[in-house]
């Protein structure tokens, strides 16, 4: 048996020894494999030994793993190096140099594998209308403002209606930033956090999901402006509509998790059909997410200048543009005490880290398959 | 089940376009002669390529999803030969290759799979993958995508997928891997190589003729989908627009207005300016990496249709640098740009006009059939239920009874 061959066995029985360790500590004894077909690809079997580190895969789930895609633009399956390569193609690689990412091509695919087959919950029917129907739309910030329409629908108060009022609805504009990015990276699919924000800064511009006083004209233009009303703390939307409802807050998702997420939304496109994917993420993954620790999502230091900026001139444009704001305008400025939500500017908040998503990645694998073990004591 | 399925996996470059072009206009003639091309619509074949591959591209993917199998079943279930086309499928690991070789019945002891590369020497292809970047938005200069593809570990996007989709003896191996304990043997290989400039315009066509097996059918040839080619003052100024139009410009708006406008219909037919071509600096590095290449694909043994010798592209006889151009001609070109520009937007204008017109035409229809008195009842009995609650549920009762609303959603 070649020392590859070994070591995929070694993989396959649980081990987590390095493959320059295992290399050295083994004279070759074998011919090198006659099928590179039938060989993993130094990604797969990284990802193999980092699972193995991190719990017990089931048996099922390491045949997975060794056959798993490197979904997305990048590098194809990678020999290990020391041993005979072909004369052609991508150099051989020691597997513990893989940058995360590479690691991460073969853990996304499987999990957005998972999303596609577990599936949805049946979401519960909605009430008839009431007799009493208020007469609203409401938009703004996404993340706040589709789950409480959700839930006023499923209580008899559907949207729309002659002579409906829209009410935008916003928060600080540092967490209406967050908002933003986090609906787009379930949704749309996005670039990186903090690079995202730097090509906003660069274009001097907001995201129209989190450009309040945009909509707000976009509005004005089909309904006039005395039917366009701003909220500024989703708090008060129940009291303004006149429902006795708690409306939901959406889910806070560690920025580790959230990042977990951006990187598979894409790939869920890749199993499941047109327009099944913002279900997916958003009902069938991100509640399974939202259980994950860790600090939420913020605006990073280098970036608050620019966001305070943009929050001043969306405060003046508030106050001044004539449409009706329910709640303190200054809220949209954000700092300290401003909102309680988590998230938001002035309250903790980081930016994802490679290391801590690959950890959530290889964890929230072995959770979903039932008869793998997280972090079990059993090592090969 | 298909005798033979001749399966076109690349490369980039090379002419695919237009066969893939041909062979879909001609697909009922095609299979009057036992010939299937199973696409119901032309880019049928990258959709399964991206679904083979596990690739996401741009939120096309969702309409892939199960493609690769659904092409396999209908070349499966044909019986004659059947032709699969796409130059992405290049970069088909082993594993991605087994598995599209097994579903096409290779080594089921009836079907014959061909594997078929078209190849074009590296001194064209590097400066045209280039060029396709910069189409593609890419702001990479051609000095940073010429050090890229150098770097040894081809850990970056650009290395990896050019290497992947380039690398002939290296292609031909995944895919022969990919064939498993089957095996597929050297005259199943087909190398067709694009001929050197200066040769007969239809070469490359017999070429594909003779490989295909197309000889002797009156093939409709005429195709618009070739791809067109920009000069060093044309790239240059593309990507200037990419650098300042990326965090601004919507996806739909630089494919329509960049590319289509800008670089297919303006800058494309611009043919004085100097041609992109392989640095100097670089040619016995290519040159070198060619020479082993053909050694390499000799020794094999494989079939091919033209010569291993157009693979050794000749020393470009000038060459001009497009990240430092002739300013002047780059001003030429903008101006072209600029003036084409304007033009469209004078026909949007045009059309927006004409829309208002129709628009104030409909506005006069509207108010003479007010004028009817059956309207205009109608319209005081709708102003009269929106006053109170009880109208309005008479209205809400109306608008679900009807099965369709027209209120605001």
């Amino acid at each position: 048996m070649s020392r590859a061959s070994a070591w995929v066995a070694h993989l396959r029985g649980g081990g987590i020894t390095p493959w320059r360790a295992f290399r050295d500590g083994m004279p070759d004894t074998g011919p090198p494999p006659t099928d590179p077909a039938g060989v993993p690809g130094a990604q797969q079997l990284e990802a193999l030994r980092r699972l193995n580190q991190a719990g017990r895969p089931s048996p099922a789930l390491v045949e997975r793993v060794l056959s798993g895609d490197l979904v997305g633009r990048g590098r194809g399956d990678l020999g290990l190096a020391g041993e005979a390569q072909p004369h052609f193609g991508t150099p051989p690689v020691d597997p513990a140099d893989l940058p995360v990412n590479e690691l991460l091509r073969v853990l996304t695919g499987l999990l957005a594998e998972d999303v596609v087959r577990v599936g949805v919950p049946p979401r519960p029917a909605d009430q008839r209308p009431r007799f009493r129907r208020v007469r609203y739309r409401l938009g703004g910030d996404p993340w706040l403002a589709v789950p409480m329409r959700a839930e006023l629908t499923r209580h008899g108060f559907p949207p729309g209606g002659g002579r409906a009022v829209t009410y935008l609805v916003g928060r600080d504009l540092g967490g209406m930033l967050v908002d933003a990015w986090t609906r787009r990276s379930l949704t749309d699919g996005a670039a990186g956090w903090e690079t995202w924000l730097t090509k906003l800064r660069r274009a001097d511009r907001l995201p129209p999901r989190a450009d309040l006083m945009r909509q707000a004209r976009w509005w004005e233009r089909r309904v006039g402006p005395q039917n366009v009303r701003i909220v500024t703390d989703a708090a008060l939307v129940p009291t303004i509509l006149g429902v006795d409802l708690a409306l939901p807050q959406p889910p806070v998702l560690a920025a580790d998790a959230l990042d977990l997420a951006r990187r598979v939304s894409p790939l869920v496109g890749l199993f499941a059909g047109p327009g099944q994917r913002e279900e997916l993420m958003l009902r069938g993954l991100v509640p399974r997410l939202a259980r994950t620790d860790g600090l939420p999502l913020a605006v990073p230091e280098r970036f608050r200048q620019w966001v305070e900026r943009r929050a001043r001139l969306v405060y003046e444009e508030l106050t001044g543009c004539g449409y009706a704001v329910l709640g303190d305008p200054a809220l949209v400025l954000g700092g300290p005490g401003t909102s309680d939500r988590p998230g938001s500017a002035g309250g903790p908040g980081t930016s994802p880290s490679e290391q801590a998503v690959l950890g959530l990645a290889l964890r929230t694998l072995l959770e979903n398959d039932p008869h793998s073990h997280v972090e079990g004591a059993w090592r090969g | 089940m298909a005798e033979r399925v001749l399966l076109h996996v690349g490369t980039p470059k090379t002419g695919t376009t237009y066969l893939q072009d041909v062979c879909f206009r001609n697909r009922p003639l095609l299979e009057e002669h036992r010939i299937l091309y199973p696409a119901e619509r032309f880019d049928a074949h990258f959709l399964a390529a991206l679904d083979l591959m596990r690739l996401p591209w741009g939120g096309l993917e969702e309409q892939a999803v199960g493609a690769w199998d659904r092409l396999a079943a209908q070349v499966r279930a044909f019986d004659g030969t059947a032709i699969i086309s796409h130059e992405i499928l290049a970069r088909a690991t082993p594993a991605q290759a087994r598995r599209a070789l097994a579903s096409l019945g290779h080594g089921d002891g009836t079907t014959e799979v061909h594997l078929i590369l078209s190849v074009r020497d590296l001194v064209r292809q590097i400066p045209a993958e280039w060029q396709e970047n910069v189409k593609h938005r890419t702001t990479t200069s051609y000095a940073d995508f010429l050090a890229e593809l150098r770097e040894p570990s081809r850990s970056g996007l650009i290395g990896s997928w050019f290497w992947a989709v380039q690398e002939l003896p290296d292609i031909v191996d995944r895919w022969r891997a990919g064939a498993g304990d089957h095996g597929l043997p050297a005259d199943r290989v087909h190398l067709v190589t694009v001929p050197p400039p200066g040769s007969p315009r239809d070469l490359l066509w017999e070429r594909f003729v003779e490989t295909f097996g197309l000889g002797g059918i009156d093939l409709d040839l005429g195709t618009d989908r070739a791809n067109v080619s920009l000069g060093v003052p044309e790239t240059y100024l593309l990507r200037q627009v990419n650098l300042r139009a990326n965090d601004q410009v919507e996806p739909e708006d630089y494919r329509e207005l960049v590319r289509e406008v800008l670089a297919h219909r303006t800058l494309s037919a611009r043919s004085g300016s100097p041609r992109l071509a392989l640095p100097p600096s670089a040619f016995d590095w290519v040159s070198t990496l060619t020479d082993d290449w053909v050694e390499e694909l000799s020794s094999q043994g494989y079939d091919v249709v033209g010569s291993l010798a157009d693979l050794s592209g000749a020393r470009p006889a000038a060459y001009a640098d497009p990240d430092a151009p002739d300013l002047t001609q780059v001003v030429d070109a903008a101006a072209t740009s600029i003036v084409a520009l304007v033009n469209d937007v004078g026909r949007w204008r045009a059309n927006e006009a004409r829309l208002h017109a129709e628009i104030a035409d409909l506005h006069g229809q509207l108010s003479r059939a007010r004028m009817n008195p059956a309207y205009r009842f109608k319209e005081r009995l709708y102003r009269v239920l929106t006053k109170g609650r009880t109208g309005q549920r008479v209205l809400d009762a109306y608008y679900r009874a009807r099965g369709s609303s027209s209120r605001l959603a």
